[in-house]
């Protein structure tokens, strides 16, 4: 399943821009130095460049940013961070700990990705504006693999969709501005969300979604094999850890998971279900040649270490470890597993009552199952019931409470300021107003008029309806060989991104007006942009930004997508992304 | 293996897995102590360098680098190839572009006369050259002008500004002094989006009209509202960010944040406090009355938990407190964990003992569900199963049917009675799994088991968790001789399932 790679643009240019730009801001602070880390720079920068690179210029001691300073050894200190407001403040009081003793340090502090207002604001109360040196350093979009970018900005879901703080879409739309000055201008633009929208003017081609278009994605349990990883060990730019148990030794080891790793790049948007089956296959095919090798004359066998052997060692190791994940997956889901499939894929298709999910709920509830479970499937219930009456809500979140504590009262509320939850107003006032409407009251018709009108957290299923989000149930999905991108959750959803980059696909040229229209039905508003006719049109790359995470199941089934199509398909954005992830950053802590 | 073995296999030298054993995590506690280095360079690790010493590498990552500062450790990583502390002095020679506009700025003297941005350009007719010189000149002061713009009254467009504020070039909101302009200005950054221009251009109204009209106008702008209040929230102002919010007519959210506000008590006592304050300022309002009521409810549970606490820490008599030792103090944890806790110490008490489950139950309205599904685990922490027959007794039998209210009436809406008690509540097999997981007594799950209905899942779990005792049980339910006859070489000869199974061969009236 390798997608048309092809079609030109070495994705790797973009970490050497950026790690040329980072040497370029330690530069500015000529001599040694040591550096302080904010902990969510940390895997970011390690993806961009290594210490030997900080060493050669000038970098002495690296620290992590905590509230404790570090011991002052060299005569600089280049502070490396986000611009949240929490983190500057610990910074500030480094500076004022540190000054009494030591007034000649000079301190300079980098703000990634960009200088905001609400820094200069907080130094300069601090009294510090002027006494340190501050630079900017805007990395670019970091290639996790052929077809996967990201920036690595976790926070940006919350601050955006929760805190209302969009400054994160500048930094993605010169992201973007660079690929287009590295590739050419794309013809084609479609964006569709608020995030997406404050993009738009700084580009000009490609999709661009918005987090909130398809949150049941990320609130479904994944099924492909690398979304498996990630739910279970979890990826980090591009880098999971596995535990002890799966690599055979007492530590647990960091392995990156890319299409570099052949057998990897073959399983990794399998179905679950088909993994271990293939792995084991391999692993036959892998003994056989081994065996050949017993019957071989003594020059076949020079040849044989000489070439193939180290190639079979190590696809033996990785086949081992990757079956030893599987195990690990298999072992650790829950035993009820199979009822939460049933439950979630019920949810969504509507073939189930919700009655059924809703006591399931609750015993999850009762049992104190972790908290993002318990959460995602709260969501999910919502959602996928247009919003919950106020009895249910107010049932199942005293519910919630009880089990993982009261202070989670707030994250609830966040979730219902992101439409993640919603309870619906009483429906017996609307009932009433309906018995009244037979007639031709005015009130009547204000009714009317006023449902027609999209209401707040509701509509999910309708949206679904719009967009076919939801497969024909008598269409049987081959999970093993897929064709259809909602293999991913066993043929019961299709990932919104996925359907609308596939629609668009199927037609050469502009979008067409019912696919623009039939994106109404998702919040926000639509941008779309095509070349004038008779334009030259490059070869079939399309790029995917999606604002505020993307899950690796949506990757997988837009890679399906790049192979039925035909087009090479680079997924961007602000981060990858998981259910629990996505739930637990609004989490009250 | 070796390193050209690593990058036939990884096929390319800059790619991660040189730095496979150590990117940083910031959970992962090993690479924080420097133990890393051990594991990295263990002969098994597939990946790792086989360099002696490991840093002569072209790649290395930043985490092994990282020098641990925790104040209890001060287990220093060494930096390898060590830079003198003794820096050059060449620090001074460059200073950031902040600094140099800076000083371009103190040295600019402002104009005596106010110079309009968008004065009228070239309107000198007639073709005069020492005039067109002079035009050129003041089109070229104009734009010098413009570029180092001035802090008094030289007024930029909205635009300009704003996007001076986006890329981070210097500006001055000073001369933004009507009203208009200043809406304009909010306007326009809200129109990018960019948070950091639209909290630049709302400190400056919020600094410079008075309250009124700052609400009036935030009041219009709900983006502008949820990021400035959000700034305010991660500043620690929240009193000012509750103001706020109950000024633009959102009380639900100003309860809410004050609720917050009451968690950042310190103590526990404090937090009650701060809770029954807020309950009385915040919380009054009918539109949170469902909010208002988890709140009391979490000073009521953490009331009891400090009495429970109390009474727990000096208690020398109760056997199960110098059995199972407390591991934490049970203040601060949830309800059901509360409950989990009370089941297990305080499983006979009496009703009226503060820590007493069936006490707990009443004062927060419990569901069977809950009750159940946390005494069950509660106790078989401490190794005690009880039966269902016991659960269900003690469910009902302190006079609480009647107030089994909440779950049951879900359900029994038309009147009908529903059955109650662990078998109607709680999905046996997964109740199953849970106990056999506790492991319970194999005789235990035996009864368990049996209240599953349907024969064949009942067989199916007596098989997957070999229960001897249950599976007779299905044989001789369905009265299937053979099969019990086969199942019994599976079991030890003499033992007291095997026994039962021979009586029961004999006892019973077979199909086969």
């Amino acid at each position: 399943m390798s997608p048309p790679q092809s079609l030109g643009l070495d994705v790797e240019i973009l970490r050497r821009l950026s790690s040329d730009r980072l040497v370029r801001v330690l530069e500015d602070a000529p001599g040694a130095k040591d550096l302080i880390i904010d902990g969510d720079l940390m895997k970011m920068l390690d993806r961009i460049a290594g210490a030997t690179l900080l060493r050669s210029h000038g970098v002495d001691k690296m620290y992590r940013l905590e509230r404790v300073p570090p011991p002052v050894q060299s005569s600089q200190r280049v502070y490396l961070v986000r611009p949240s407001l929490l983190q500057l403040k610990i910074l500030a009081d480094h500076v004022h700990s540190d000054h009494a003793a030591h007034p000649d340090l000079h301190v300079h502090v980098v703000v990634v990705p960009r200088l905001v207002s609400w820094v200069t604001g907080l130094l300069e109360e601090e009294g510090l504006y002027g006494a340190l040196t501050l630079h900017e350093f805007c990395p670019d979009f970091i290639p996790l693999d052929d077809d996967l970018l990201s920036l690595e900005m976790t926070s940006f879901f919350r601050d955006a969709f929760l805190e209302g703080d969009f400054s994160g879409c500048v930094d993605v739309a010169r992201a973007i501005n660079t690929l287009q000055g590295l590739f050419g201008q794309i013809p084609y633009v479609l964006a569709h969300g608020r995030a997406a929208k404050a993009v738009m003017p700084e580009i000009s081609h490609l999709f661009i979604f918005d987090r909130d278009a398809d949150y049941v994605t990320p609130l479904l349990t994944q099924l492909t094999y690398e979304g498996a990883l990630d739910d279970h060990f979890g990826i980090n730019a591009g880098v999971v850890e596995f535990p002890g148990e799966v690599v055979g030794q007492d530590a647990p080891r960091k392995v990156p998971l890319n299409s570099k790793d052949t057998i990897y790049d073959n399983i990794r948007n399998k179905h679950f279900a088909s993994v271990s089956s293939y792995l084991i296959t391999k692993a036959k095919e892998v003994n056989a040649k081994k065996e050949q090798a017993q019957n071989m004359t003594a020059s076949q066998m020079k040849d044989f270490v000489a070439n193939e052997l180290r190639t079979l060692q190590s696809c033996h190791a990785t086949l081992a470890l990757h079956l030893r994940a599987c195990e690990s997956i298999t072992k650790s889901v829950k035993q009820d597993f199979e009822t939460q499939l049933t439950t979630e894929h019920g949810l969504v298709t509507g073939a189930s009552n919700a009655g059924q999910a809703r006591k399931f709920l609750k015993n999850c509830l009762a049992r104190m199952q972790p908290l993002t479970d318990n959460l995602r499937l709260f969501c999910l219930y919502s959602l996928t019931q247009d919003g919950l009456s106020p009895k249910d809500y107010k049932q199942l979140a005293s519910q919630m409470l009880a089990a993982h504590g009261h202070k989670h009262l707030i994250t609830l509320n966040n979730l219902r300021q992101l439409n993640l939850l919603c309870a619906t107003e009483s429906s017996a006032s609307s009932t009433g107003v309906n018995r009244d409407s037979s007639g031709t009251n005015i009130q009547g018709r204000l009714a009317q008029v006023t449902s027609l009108l999209p209401k707040k957290g509701q509509g999910w299923r309708a949206a679904a309806k719009r967009l076919r989000l939801i497969p024909d149930p008598d269409k049987t999905i081959d999970l093993h060989n897929p064709s259809d991108p909602s293999y991913v959750f066993n043929g019961a959803y299709t990932p919104v991104m996925a359907k609308v980059v596939g629609e668009a696909l199927s037609v050469r040229g502009a979008f067409t007006q019912t696919l623009l229209d039939s994106l109404k039905v998702l919040p926000g508003t639509t941008i779309s942009r095509a070349a004038p006719p008779g334009s030259p049109v490059g070869p079939h790359v399309a790029l995917v930004v999606m604002m505020g995470g993307v899950t690796y199941t949506e990757v997988a089934a837009l890679r399906l997508l790049a192979v039925t199509s035909g087009t090479r398909i680079i997924v961007a954005s602000t981060s990858t992304i998981n259910g629990d992830q996505l739930v637990s950053g609004v989490v009250h802590k | 293996m070796s390193r050209a073995e690593n990058e036939a296999y990884w096929g390319s030298t800059d790619t991660a897995p040189s730095a496979l054993d150590n990117f940083f995590d910031e959970d992962c506690e090993v690479t924080w102590t420097g133990i890393t280095a051990e594991f990295t360079r263990s002969p098994q690790s597939r990946h790792s360098k086989t360099t002696p010493d490991g840093n002569s590498s072209s790649t290395s990552s930043i985490v092994d680098n990282i020098t641990v500062h925790s104040v209890s450790d001060w287990n220093y990583v060494e930096v390898k190839g060590g830079r003198s502390n003794t820096s050059s002095s060449s620090s001074q020679s460059v200073s950031g572009v902040g600094k140099v506009i800076g000083e371009k700025l103190d040295s600019w003297k402002p104009p005596s006369v106010s110079i309009k941005w968008n004065s009228s350009q070239g309107q000198g007719s007639g073709p005069c050259v020492q005039c067109a010189a002079k035009d050129t000149e003041i089109v070229q002061l104009k734009k010098r002008l413009e570029n180092s713009y001035s802090r008094y009254n030289l007024t930029l467009p909205p635009d300009d500004t704003v996007n001076r504020i986006l890329l981070g070039q210097p500006y001055s909101l000073e001369s933004y002094r009507s009203l208009e302009d200043k809406l304009a200005l909010l306007d326009t950054a809200l129109g990018t989006m960019d948070g950091s221009a639209v909290m630049a251009t709302i400190l400056h109204l919020k600094k410079t009209v008075k309250k009124t009209i700052f609400i009036t106008e935030m009041q219009a702008r709900p983006q502008a509202c949820n990021l400035f209040t959000n700034y305010l929230r991660k500043r620690h102002k929240y009193s000012e960010a509750i103001e706020f919010l109950g000024s633009l007519g959102k009380p639900e959210e100003a309860a809410i944040l004050s609720y917050e506000l009451a968690l950042t008590g310190k103590t526990p006592e404090a937090k009650m406090k701060n809770m029954e304050k807020s309950l009385e300022t915040h919380f009054a309002v009918p539109s949170v009355s469902f909010e208002a009521k988890m709140v009391k409810n979490h000073m009521k549970l953490l009331g009891r938990q400090l009495a429970i606490d109390e009474a727990d820490s000096k208690d020398q008599t109760n056997p199960m407190l110098l059995k199972y030792p407390r591991a934490a103090n049970v203040v601060d944890k949830s309800l059901l964990t509360t409950l989990f806790y009370c089941c297990m110490y305080h499983w006979e008490a009496g009703e009226t003992h503060i820590g007493s489950p069936l006490a707990l139950r009443k004062a927060h309205d419990l569901s069977d569900r809950e009750l159940l599904w946390t005494a069950l685990k509660g106790r078989a922490r401490v190794n005690h199963w009880p039966l269902p027959s016991e659960l269900d007794s003690w469910l009902g039998s302190k006079g609480l049917l009647g107030a089994l209210g909440s779950l049951s009436s879900a359900f029994g809406s038309s009147g009908k009675i529903l059955p109650k008690g662990i078998k109607a509540t709680l999905p046996m097999e997964v109740v199953v799994h849970t106990l056999h997981s506790s492991r319970a007594p194999s005789n235990v799950l035996a009864v368990y088991i049996g209240l599953v209905d349907n024969l064949e899942s009942r067989l199916k779990l007596a098989h997957n968790y070999k229960c001897h005792q249950a599976v007779i049980d299905v044989h001789v339910a369905q009265k299937d001789r053979s099969a019990l006859e086969q199942y019994m070489k599976e079991i030890p000869s003499g033992s007291p399932e095997y026994l039962k199974a021979e009586s029961a061969l004999k006892m019973v009236k077979w199909k086969n």
